[in-house]
């Protein structure tokens, strides 16, 4: 039943036409839509993950001492081949797991035949804590220690451990890998190395 | 058992919400305002239902039921009954039924209280408000189920956060959601007079306490959020710019906008359309920043864990958006205002500078937080905008705000004489000069401090003779004095001065942003036995003690702070190792006092048994705080007075003693 | 007699002000860079080192953050400072490393000064914009009734073309 006095039904729209016709409408939604569309791709990135200007850029040079044994290597002495340059930590908990995967990757390219040189440098640590980790997870290819002021880990531009730089032979760097690596990410980008193609973030 | 319970009524509320939705159109076309107002009660049903669905969870939180996967993420035995209490919305599944129980209170209260009024529009008022009660039922009905069980029942919680774990941050997210919330109402009842074609000035006047208290919730959570940080966070500021913060303070920008243009709409009957495009581009903000907080898309410190949840949301977003966007454009031609601003020094166009500056206060804040998702997506390169953009476009914006206050409260409608006008102004700017320069007198470095001190006199001095000059007058007519004619005064112009007082809120805020300007940041090593000189303090180091504060383990440094040779406090900054927590978290210790607090952070413990510790002198951090019981009172005022019924020839004058 | 009259004497002493200073100015510029005190070095560190983003935290400046590499960067800044380099110099290390992602603010230049420039530019813009409009309708207000005043026998005297001007603007004020 109709309540007395007030009518409940709706007055009738004007036409549409002038709404369709007017330029601010489709502005207010071309406007609307590009903010979905903008967010939408917002989905696809992962905000933290910071690309590397050094990609494709010259490797910054480095000089090391070996901790777990004899030697010091630099940047210099390793021209001609390509390098994982790997930066870890004992303290860093996803370093663990890859820990087995560079070592597995030192034997199968390393080791003998130096067809791709593994080598890793360990920072914000101690010789000690370092080689503890060492011994514990089976790492025995190339290990440095970054010294106390950070200043090899400030020049690769690091935010975070643990980082992979492949460099190709010619000393350029090829990618960059934030976060811990697969086998499968090693093998494409040691192919990727060899063939002197340039990426930009490893997997791309 | 409890928990099917609490299922059903969600799954209840999801039916009801339905019928809501649908019903009221059908009463519409059938004339039938018997459907319509079963839609009303529907609405409460709703709520009751929702608040069911609340009491089963909460009742899980206090009885430690890990049967439950949220309480299980987010409680723990050992956790206080207060934080067992906010780990309600301490979670994403959680916070979501927080705010459906929200807006379903407030539809409720919708529904029952304007029963008699605003007939014409009610039913499709209640139809939008359930489109959304839809909406966060089907989210929490599928991917963000709060009740959802798990098996086998773990002994003990994961625990909440030890760093939310502090009083501020138990009531910053509700009254964070009751502003968000707060601003459907509005949008609802304007939504309602778009879709009827009613598009007279009541949704304005209906709605006004609605924008009132969901600008005071927002104001408040945001201070909450903004003490904690200071508190906890212990990098020594207490607002940082961050997407979540700035997905907070767009709406309460534009949200201020419109509490001021309807002023413009009621008095004058301007700004209809452009009162209309603000409220949905309020609503619109709440539900992006609610977005931004959800969806992991832009790198914040605050933000709830990446969830399927973002893209619900950025759905709901466009499309109530587009619907609003259609609708307005539909009536446009119906939505033309009777005036607009005469005179360039006017009343009217001081509230249009005011959302001038406000929008583009929001403006430059939605640049600077969508800016660097844009340029990735453009050029691929990542840039970063954050404090040091937003203080530089904000700060000088904010301050001609602060100004406009002043010269706004001192200008007539329609027109005003610029002679006249600068004859009112003399007083306050001799007060503002005065305080301008008493800046650098007493010490203070900062120029940029001194003229905001400057600014801060004038609108004061004006908002205070505002305030005396009304119960002078009514002391005149009543022939009483000026004591007794003040509570009268307030009391029948209870908005006027809840304006007054909340205007002074926002010039003591204003203060004390001011002293960021001047603040200094030292780190010092002490030995253990020596002290310090930081300011006027003088800080002895009496060693590192350990204790175990609940799970955590806390070392401290233990620092007396003498003034001369008085000895003012004992400060304690200190780390607490969690064992569920990596890095240890900072123990802030501050002290204190109306001009500036003295902030001490514990950077680290030295093998030689010193310490390092950041010391920060943080001036006038009080007179910000202030604010609070200022916006406290003025949004009371404001709201809770009783409307005098004029007749409408004298309703439509602008009676006020200006 | 005066040699010379009181401007032109004023005028003379200011020369000799102005070309004082600037002999100053050119011996201080050649003298070689002092020494930065201790002071100097915290106050320019914190200054730099508030304008770089934390690389881990990501959310503070280096100067607030405690992280590990906040701290590396900051002994950096430290001994570049130290050095002698500017701060353009050390900024561009930085940048030439992580990108001007670690910039807190965008520079002035490209893509950045859009950014910086827009909000200004749309402020101004809408406000000139109201402004404009106001000040049209004031025009066509006074235009209108400027011709209901003309419309009137030239038989009216001045006072009561005012009288009638003042009319009827309190006729349309009160519409």
């Amino acid at each position: 039943m109709n309540a007395p006095g007030s009518p409940v039904s709706a007055t009738p729209a004007p036409p549409a036409r002038s709404m369709v016709a007017s330029w601010k409408f489709w502005a207010a939604i071309g406007a609307l839509v590009g903010l979905v569309a903008l967010f939408t791709f917002g989905f696809t990135k992962d905000p933290k993950i910071v690309p590397s200007p050094l990609v494709g850029k010259s490797a910054p040079p480095f000089e090391v001492g070996r901790i777990n044994g004899p030697g010091r290597i630099s940047l210099a002495d390793l021209k001609g081949t390509p390098v994982i340059l790997n930066f870890w930590a004992s303290w860093c908990v996803a370093c663990r797991d890859e820990a087995a995967l560079l070592q597995a990757a030192y034997v199968k390219y390393d080791q003998g035949q130096h067809k791709v040189r593994v080598i890793g440098i360990a920072i914000q640590d101690t010789p000690d804590r370092a080689l503890a980790f060492a011994q514990h997870f089976g790492k025995t290819y190339f290990l440095g220690l970054d010294d106390a002021q950070g200043d090899i880990s400030l020049n690769y531009g690091l935010y975070g451990v643990p980082e992979t730089f492949f460099i190709n032979g010619e000393g350029w760097i090829h990618c960059k890998q934030i976060g811990p690596l697969t086998e499968q990410r090693i093998d494409e980008e040691v192919a990727k190395l060899q063939s002197a193609a340039k990426g930009e973030r490893c997997g791309s | 058992m409890f928990i099917t319970l609490g299922y059903t009524c969600l799954a209840a509320a999801f039916g009801v919400s339905l019928y809501g939705l649908v019903i009221p159109h059908l009463g519409v076309r059938r004339n039938n305002w018997n459907l319509i107002r079963s839609a009303q009660f529907a609405s409460i049903l709703n709520f009751v239902f929702v608040l069911g669905a609340g009491a089963v969870l909460m009742r899980a939180f206090l009885a430690d039921d890990f049967s439950v996967r949220f309480v299980w993420e987010t409680s723990s035995t050992d956790l206080p009954v207060l934080y067992k209490i906010a780990a309600f919305w301490g979670g994403m599944d959680g916070s979501l039924l927080f705010w459906e129980i929200v807006l379903a209170g407030f539809s409720a209260a919708v529904a029952y209280g304007y029963q008699r009024t605003n007939r014409e529009i009610m039913p499709h008022v209640i139809s939008v408000l359930n489109v959304m009660h839809l909406f966060l039922l089907g989210l929490l009905l599928t991917y963000s189920n709060p009740l959802a069980v798990q098996s086998p029942i773990p002994a003990e919680g994961r625990g909440l956060n030890p760093l939310l774990q502090h009083p501020a941050m138990a009531m910053h997210p509700p009254m964070l959601y009751l502003g968000y919330v707060g601003f459907a109402i509005p949008f609802a009842f304007a939504m309602g007079s778009l879709m009827r074609g009613k598009l007279d000035n009541s949704w304005v006047v209906t709605t006004r306490r609605w924008v009132i208290f969901s600008w005071y919730a927002l104001a408040i959570g945001q201070m909450l959020g903004g003490q904690w940080a200071y508190e906890e966070l212990g990098w020594g500021g207490y607002w940082s710019w961050d997407p979540v913060e700035n997905a907070a303070i767009m709406p309460w920008l534009t949200g201020t906008a419109f509490l001021h243009s309807i002023i413009l709409q009621e008095k004058r009957d301007m700004m209809k359309v452009w009162n209309v495009v603000l409220i949905i581009v309020t609503f619109g903000l709440s539900i992006l920043g609610t977005f931004i907080v959800r969806s992991g898309v832009l790198n914040s410190v605050h933000a709830f864990a990446q969830s399927e949840v973002g893209p619900a949301f950025l759905v709901f977003l466009a499309v109530m958006m587009a619907v609003a966007v259609v609708f307005l454009f539909r009536r446009l031609a119906l939505l033309e205002s009777r005036h607009t601003a005469d005179e360039l020094v006017s009343k009217e166009s001081t509230f249009l500078l005011n959302n001038l500056l406000l929008c583009g206060i929001a403006f430059t804040v939605f640049l600077g937080t969508v800016f660097p998702l844009a340029a990735e997506a453009l050029s691929g390169t990542k840039l970063s905008i954050q404090a040091p953009f937003f203080n530089t476009i904000a700060a000088p914006l904010g301050v001609a705000l602060l100004a406009l206050i002043g010269v706004c409260t001192l200008i007539a409608w329609r027109s005003s004489n610029l002679r006249f006008l600068l004859r009112n102004m003399r007083v306050p700017l001799v007060v503002g000069v005065l305080a301008g320069a008493a800046g650098p007198l007493l010490g203070v470095g900062s120029l940029g401090a001194a003229f905001v001190f400057g600014v801060a006199g004038f609108t004061a001095c004006v908002l205070a003779l505002d305030a005396w000059r009304a119960v002078r007058v009514r002391a005149n007519q009543l022939g009483i004095g000026f004591t007794s004619a003040f509570q009268d005064t307030v009391l029948r112009n209870q908005q006027r001065f809840g304006g007054i007082v909340i205007h002074l809120g926002v010039v003591f805020l204003f203060v004390g942003l001011a002293g960021n300007l001047f603040k200094s940041e030292h780190t010092l090593t002490i030995q253990p036995g020596h002290a310090a000189t930081v300011g006027g303090y003088q800080l002895l180091f009496k060693g590192v003690k350990e204790e175990t504060v609940g799970n955590a383990r806390l070392r401290s440094a233990e620092l007396e702070v003498y003034s001369g040779t008085r000895l003012v406090d004992t400060l304690k900054p200190g780390r607490n190792y969690y064992p569920t927590q990596p890095d240890p978290l900072a123990q802030v210790a501050i002290h204190r006092t109306v001009l500036e607090d003295l902030y001490v952070v514990l950077a680290g413990e030295n093998t030689d048994g010193s310490v390092t510790i950041r010391v920060n002198l943080n001036p006038l951090v009080m007179v910000a705080w202030f604010a609070f019981p200022l916006f406290t009172l003025g949004a009371g005022l404001a709201m809770f007075y009783r409307p005098r019924r004029l007749p409408e020839p004298l309703l439509s004058r602008d009676w006020s003693l200006a | 007699m005066r040699v010379l009259n009181v401007s032109r004497r004023n005028g003379i002493r200011r020369l000799a002000c102005a070309l004082l200073a600037l002999g100053f100015a050119l011996w201080m510029a050649a003298l070689p860079a002092a020494a930065l005190t201790p002071e100097e070095v915290e106050q320019r560190v914190m200054t730099i080192t508030d304008g770089l983003r934390c690389p881990t935290c990501q959310a503070i400046s280096v100067k607030d953050s405690e992280a590990s590499f906040s701290t590396e960067i900051r002994d950096k800044v430290r001994r570049m400072v130290e050095e002698g380099q500017t701060d353009d110099q050390i900024k561009a290390y930085f940048v030439t490393r992580y990108g001007e992602w670690i910039l807190r603010a965008p520079p002035k230049r490209g893509l950045g000064l859009v950014v910086w420039a827009l909000p200004g530019v749309a402020v101004a813009g809408a406000g000139g914009a109201i402004a404009w409009s106001i000040l049209r309708g004031r025009r066509g207000r006074a235009a209108r009734s400027e011709a209901a005043a003309g419309a009137a026998s030239s038989a009216l005297t001045t006072e009561q073309r005012e009288r009638i001007q003042a009319d009827l603007k309190r006729y349309e004020e009160e519409d």
